[in-house]
């Protein structure tokens, strides 16, 4: 694809990396002035070689693009098409989105995602809260309060998006997590002292305990800016905006304080996921580590997902693998899940919510739902 | 006296304006005058519909870190940024790249 | 902010001093109403816990023939935080002298890199030393003042750095005339203010172990909070510089020139407001050498480690302030990264390269252009061909590869090509300064 331009280029605003083209874009990785094509092909082939350095993926696969109609991952299931035929990859690729139930936000960007289902002619499997959890996030912060929204959410979209793939036989789920994601998360891990997360908060490849899925993001070393042009020059069809809920205040601070540094350095995104690989924890005080920290430890991960304290179940037996929750059937490294201990907490608050104020905060449908409940 | 520009809100921007992504902005100044500077500015008084959206917008009087500025559909980094000096029919595209994932 | 300010003054308030329970408190901290005394002692206490080896006590006999005479060095800005320490040590060296009979734990030997045209400070350190020292008579203090200019001992090892698009780096020596560098013309050639500030980080950390050395202080103090060892660790997180993060704040020893050194942060328990209020209590503050620089509020302007000073005291300001400490507690828990390879020093700040920067950079940044399909594309690159071999192109001649880490790679590129960036470069695998250049150092450097 060329464009002939009417006017002559100088020779100072030409490509450099062809020199045959006019430049369009700075790259804020090495601040480089590339045109459109050598744009499209340094970010295509970054991508590959993460996927191959990384060895994400084997000649067969099945794997899961987990869609959610936004810049990200419409690029993601893009790109991942375009290098499964250019590089032989045999990848057999679905979208799987999840529908959380957030009226005007995830409405609109489902159907995004049902038009990708048509453009990159690939499956696409939808997966519910309100079928799987019988609550729409909606319901849950009329109930929980909007702080603790991602956290809910979070939990519970972990465990929908690895549902999900085991129902479409996928063991492998790609997320569009970009290096601006990884970099807010290295900060945000420092910030908030979460050293079980801190070591592996730059890993590629993530599995949780007692999941089969594993998850990998094949954009850990993609600016967001890149993958924003890239939707752009490309006339990709992404949708945009903002959860209604939005991120959480905290959370905020760190993502503004990036963009400035950003602003300073483009390079600081790349530069603070090098530094984040190599913050690990001292051995030594691992070694002091008793087996009854150890425990401890694994009590911590569980805690911090009900922060608001809203969920304190039983103490839990060791992790043994193959186990299942005792309340859903679906594994589990705990008796528990994580999701039916965020559940059982709202279905309490649920039930105070209906008792403390008679009218339901969002209609009342959800009034009607939690009497249902109480009268189990 | 005055031309006209093209100006876009995307990638969720357009929520300081009212929804719409797509404005013909009319400059009051000769061409050849005019800079993005002055762009952002009567961006501020006529497009942002809520003064209290100007920050999603602006930060230290310009272009606020976190939304992609393009010109012609180049990078305003290649084009001079504030300094970029608008002609007739110009189209700048103001991309978010912080909305959803 | 004084909303939101850890410390809250009280003024003549019916709050009684929850320590000594006799006398008003002036202040309340961290949910506690302090008197005057007993914040002081607060706020003392925490550096003797951490300063409480047997090194730092006043020895008698064969304990003190084992251990023998301990120099301890202070750096010394002239900010109210290495103010402050200064007060806390020396007043434990007046206990100490007072309660033994004159004798003395250890040393104290001040150390000032003089920072007055650099950070256009409002008055010259000269001019508060003596008041300083006296305040704390009969205890001795030596002092010594250094310029930064110090920094170089040897012109030879100086050396003009290139850092290629492959992102090798490669030096070249240079010639007699053309070397007439001074630390100042160095600094200057830093492609920006973010990378100014990066190197004179190692070019005072350099001069304080020499100092150290060469007055055989075996322990290094200095008078970081808390606040400023949190944003000390997001600095160099945001700088590249993460493998650092371990060794930079927490208590440690350092090797340099075959020696030990300690290197303490006895303040780290303190908040900088904490700082702030002890220096107004015992009048200190007005010594404080200040920087007469107007901090720009447009970002643009402003080094990676301003904005993360502003983040900090942003935090503060919303009641996020237990972030720093929370920041300084998840860095103490980390340690030396673990790689299999060491890929030896780097020559320009020495810190250990564990994970080779070319190579992580160069996997994740593709240089292969889009094939040219037209001919106009065609004949642009020709125009670019001629354009380029009428200019200057740069001599790569007697160039010889250096070994950098990650951090410095980030802190020079955008380097001019012309102009190059100047460095004094070390030797790769021992990190050490010729032991005679600097032993000629000594000699030379005679500035107290």
């Amino acid at each position: 694809m060329t464009e002939i331009s009417a006017k002559k280029v100088k020779v100072s605003a030409l490509c450099e990396l062809c020199h045959a083209r006019k430049a369009v874009m700075k790259r804020p990785k090495n601040l480089q002035k590339l045109c459109k094509d050598c744009f499209y092909k340094v970010f295509e082939t970054e991508i590959h070689n993460t996927i191959v350095d990384a060895k994400l993926f084997s000649p067969g696969d099945k794997v899961a693009i987990g869609a959610s109609g936004g810049k990200d991952s419409t690029v993601l299931a893009s790109v991942l098409k375009t290098l499964n035929e250019r590089y032989d990859y045999g990848l057999i690729l679905v979208l799987l989105s999840i529908d959380e139930g957030i009226k005007g936000y995830r409405d609109d960007s489902l159907a995004t995602v049902k038009r990708n289902q048509v453009q990159y002619e690939m499956p696409l499997e939808i997966i519910s809260y309100r079928d799987l959890y019988n609550w729409t996030m909606d319901e849950i912060v009329s109930c929980a309060g909007i702080r603790s929204s991602c956290t809910y959410c979070g939990v519970l979209r972990r465990q929908a998006l690895d549902r999900g793939a085991a129902k479409l036989g996928i063991n492998h789920v790609v997320t569009g997590h970009n290096a601006d994601d990884m970099a807010e998360t290295v900060l945000m891990n420092l910030l908030r002292g979460d050293t079980a997360r801190l070591e592996k908060s730059c890993a590629i490849i993530t599995q949780s305990a007692g999941s089969p899925i594993k998850r990998s993001k094949p954009f850990k070393y993609t600016y967001q800016k890149e993958i924003v042009l890239y939707a752009h020059y490309k006339k990709l069809d992404y949708f945009s905006t903002e959860c209604t809920y939005a991120p959480e205040a905290f959370r905020g601070t760190a993502r503004e304080l990036l963009k400035s540094l950003e602003s300073i350095r483009p390079s600081c995104i790349m530069d603070i996921i090098y530094s984040g690989e190599h913050l690990v924890l001292a051995p030594k005080k691992k070694k002091i580590t008793t087996s009854y920290k150890t425990n401890k430890k694994k009590t911590h991960t569980e805690n911090e997902v009900n922060a608001d304290g809203s969920v304190s179940l039983g103490r839990k037996k060791q992790f043994e693998d193959g186990n299942r929750c005792e309340k859903c059937g679906y594994l589990s490294s705990n008796r528990i899940c994580k999701a039916c201990m965020l559940l059982a907490g709202l279905e309490m608050n649920r039930a105070k919510v209906s008792i403390d104020n008679n009218t339901a905060v969002d209609g009342a449908a959800v009034l009607t739902r939690t009497l249902e409940q109480l009268s189990f | 006296m005055g031309f006209k520009v093209k100006v876009e809100f995307l990638g969720g921007l357009d929520v300081i304006s009212n929804k719409v992504r797509e404005h013909s902005l009319k400059v009051p100044l000769e061409e050849g005058e005019a800079t993005v500077k002055d762009l952002i500015e009567l961006i501020t008084k006529s497009i942002i519909a809520d003064p209290k959206d100007i920050p999603v917008f602006i930060e230290d009087d310009t272009v606020r870190p976190g939304i992609l500025v393009l010109i012609n559909d180049t990078d305003w980094e290649l084009e001079g940024m504030e300094e970029y000096v608008l002609e007739s029919g110009d189209v700048f595209t103001f991309t978010s790249t912080l909305h959803g994932g | 902010m004084s909303e939101n300010n850890p410390v809250k003054y009280l003024a003549d308030s019916d709050t009684e001093c929850q320590r000594c329970k006799a006398v008003p408190a002036v202040l309340i901290t961290r949910k506690e109403a302090f008197c005057k005394n007993c914040f002081i002692r607060f706020i003392r206490g925490k550096q003797r816990k951490s300063m409480i080896d047997e090194r730092y006590k006043v020895k008698y006999g064969a304990v003190q023939e084992k251990i023998g005479q301990q120099k301890v060095l202070l750096a010394l800005s002239g900010g109210v935080s290495s103010l402050v320490l200064t007060d806390v040590v020396a007043s434990l060296l007046q206990e100490q002298i007072e309660s033994h009979k004159g004798r003395m734990g250890f040393e104290l030997v001040l150390l000032n890199i003089d920072e007055f045209e650099l950070e256009s400070l409002n008055k010259r350190i000269e001019e508060i030393l003596p008041i300083l020292v006296e305040r704390y008579a009969p205890v001795n203090i030596q002092y010594k003042v250094l310029s930064i200019e110090s920094f170089l001992i040897d012109r030879a090892m100086i050396q003009k750095v290139l850092l290629n698009k492959d992102f090798t780096a490669i030096a070249q020596r240079l010639s007699d005339e053309q070397n007439k560098y001074t630390v100042a013309d160095m600094l200057k050639l830093c492609p920006n203010k973010s990378s100014m500030e990066d190197l004179l980080t190692v070019i005072y950390e350099e001069l304080i172990l020499r100092t150290a050395f060469i007055e055989n202080c075996e322990t290094i103090i200095y008078g970081h909070s808390m606040t400023r060892i949190a944003n000390e660790i997001l600095a160099l997180t945001v700088r590249g510089r993460g493998s650092s993060v371990y060794k930079a704040i927490a208590d440690h020893t350092v090797q340099f020139m075959d020696k030990e050194f300690t290197i303490l942060f006895p303040l780290r328990d303190v908040l900088f407001a904490e700082i702030i209020a002890y220096a107004d209590l015992i009048e200190l503050n007005k010594l404080e050498v200040k920087s007469t620089i107007v901090k720009s509020k447009i970002t643009k302007n402003l080094t990676i480690r301003d904005l993360t000073t502003n983040y900090f005291s942003h935090l503060d300001a919303t009641g996020y302030a237990s972030t720093a400490s929370t920041v300084v507690k998840t860095g103490e828990k980390l340690g030396a990264p673990q790689f299999k390879h060491s890929y030896g020093r780097c020559q320009i700040c020495g810190v250990e390269i564990y994970q080779d920067p070319k190579e992580w950079l160069r996997r994740i940044t593709v240089n292969d252009a889009a094939p040219i399909e037209t001919e106009e594309e065609q004949e642009y690159v020709n125009l670019y061909k001629e354009a380029l071999s009428s200019s200057e192109t740069l001599d790569t001649e007697n160039t010889h590869p250096v070994n950098i880490c990650y951090g410095c790679i980030v802190t020079l590129s955008g380097a001019k090509q012309d102009t190059a960036f100047v460095w004094p470069l070390k030797d790769k695998d021992t990190n050490h300064e010729d032991k005679k250049v600097l032993d000629e150092y000594i000699l030379t450097d005679d500035e107290e």
